[in-house]
């Protein structure tokens, strides 16, 4: 067993703890569009990301990232230092696409448009076939899971947040958080074979 | 440590959210355990899968969130200061003005305002047309009218205060 890689934490990538500074801040509040496409260029890639994960449809995700930054741009003044600016958009995210997500799943049947959205535009072409079905797969499966488990995963793992921040984001206790965690990941790996461990049960 | 007590903690074990000694416990028994260890690995390849199930944000989309950002301030600046009016899309978006309008007769401010002007209740009973309440308005009305609009998922298009009490 390679004992580094169970040691390693995930590598973040060090545009997800890129912040804009206070400057942008106080433009942003004073309506300056031009503080907006700013902060656009520092969190756009990151909010898409996570509004991708959990809806599962580009046109979605472009619709939820467009109004999260717009209801950012609104809402600026509300922002208080207390924490990273990252954690209130992100909270406006989740609190967006939790609404969507959930008045989707009143009006469709869970499933079939959604994996699609993923899956009919990417990945990118120098993807092998077995990887790209691997996480079209993969794509399908997470929209099984309850908005609120693919959401914490989601921003676990693509966000790289702590069970505190979580916690922030969710509005959460920091209790929920870890069970909804341990069930998500049990969930996709039931469901997930590629995931499955081929080792035989000792014994 | 046993496998029982891994697998229970292998979820926060992969996030880096166990307490050092019980972390340090629990790579002695992955090392030592190859079902236990595999679960891990499998755990760090599934977060790994979700990771790569992100793409970055399409160009155009950049400019079109100026863009709209842009335009709702173009809106809000010709609106009139305090009767608000609703842009064609906005009802497209099926707006629905929730509590359409709410009047609130603040009491200590108000406690020795004058009576309305007679401008204000031709005024009032516009804003109450406009947003379509099915308020009365008498001739005692005074005080301040709030207008609260929501759109279906909650997000607050629009709110104003309106004195009525100084003629408006």
């Amino acid at each position: 067993m390679a004992t580094e890689t169970l040691l390693s934490d995930p590598s973040k990538n060090p545009e997800s703890t890129r912040e804009v500074d206070e400057t942008v801040l106080a433009r942003l509040r004073a309506g300056e569009i031009a503080a907006l496409d700013e902060l656009f260029a520092v969190y756009g890639d990151r909010v898409f990301g996570v509004c991708l994960g959990i809806l599962a449809h580009h046109a979605d995700a472009e619709d939820a990232t467009q109004e999260v930054f717009l209801r950012a741009f609104e809402q600026a003044a509300r922002f208080s230092a207390r924490s990273r600016f990252s954690t209130w958009l992100l909270r406006l995210t989740a609190n967006h696409t939790l609404n969507l997500a959930k008045a989707r799943g009143r009006r469709r049947r869970l499933d079939e448009p959604m994996a699609e959205g993923i899956a009919s535009t990417s990945p990118p072409p120098d993807r092998g076939v077995i990887q790209r079905e691997r996480r079209d797969e993969l794509a399908r499966h997470l929209q099984k899971l309850s908005v609120e488990r693919r959401q914490v995963l989601i921003l676990r793992e693509m966000e790289g947040l702590s069970y505190t921040e979580l916690a922030e984001v969710l509005d959460v206790p920091i209790g929920t958080v870890t069970s909804r965690l341990i069930r998500a990941r049990q969930q996709l790996r039931g469901l997930m074979h590629d995931f499955r461990s081929d080792t035989p049960e000792p014994g | 440590m046993d496998c029982q007590t891994t697998q229970d903690s292998l979820s926060r074990y992969v996030d880096g959210e166990l307490p050092a000694d019980l972390s340090r416990s629990l790579t002695a028994h992955l090392e030592a355990c190859n079902k236990c260890g595999a679960e891990a690995v499998a755990l760090r390849s599934m977060g790994d899968g979700v990771r790569e199930l992100a793409e970055p944000a399409p160009v155009s989309m950049r400019a079109r969130i100026s863009h709209e950002a842009r335009a709702a301030q173009a809106r809000r600046d010709r609106q009139d200061p305090w009767i608000p009016r609703f842009s064609p899309a906005w009802s497209r978006a099926a707006a629905v003005l929730v509590g359409a309008a709410s009047v609130a007769f603040a009491l200590s401010p108000f406690a020795s305002t004058p009576v309305p002007t007679p401008q204000s209740m031709p005024a009032a009973r516009l804003l109450v047309s406009e947003s379509q309440s099915d308020l009365e308005l008498d001739g005692s009305f005074r005080g301040e009218f709030r207008f609260l609009a929501r759109r279906p998922e909650g997000r607050l298009m629009h709110e104003s205060t309106h004195d009525l009490t100084r003629g408006r």
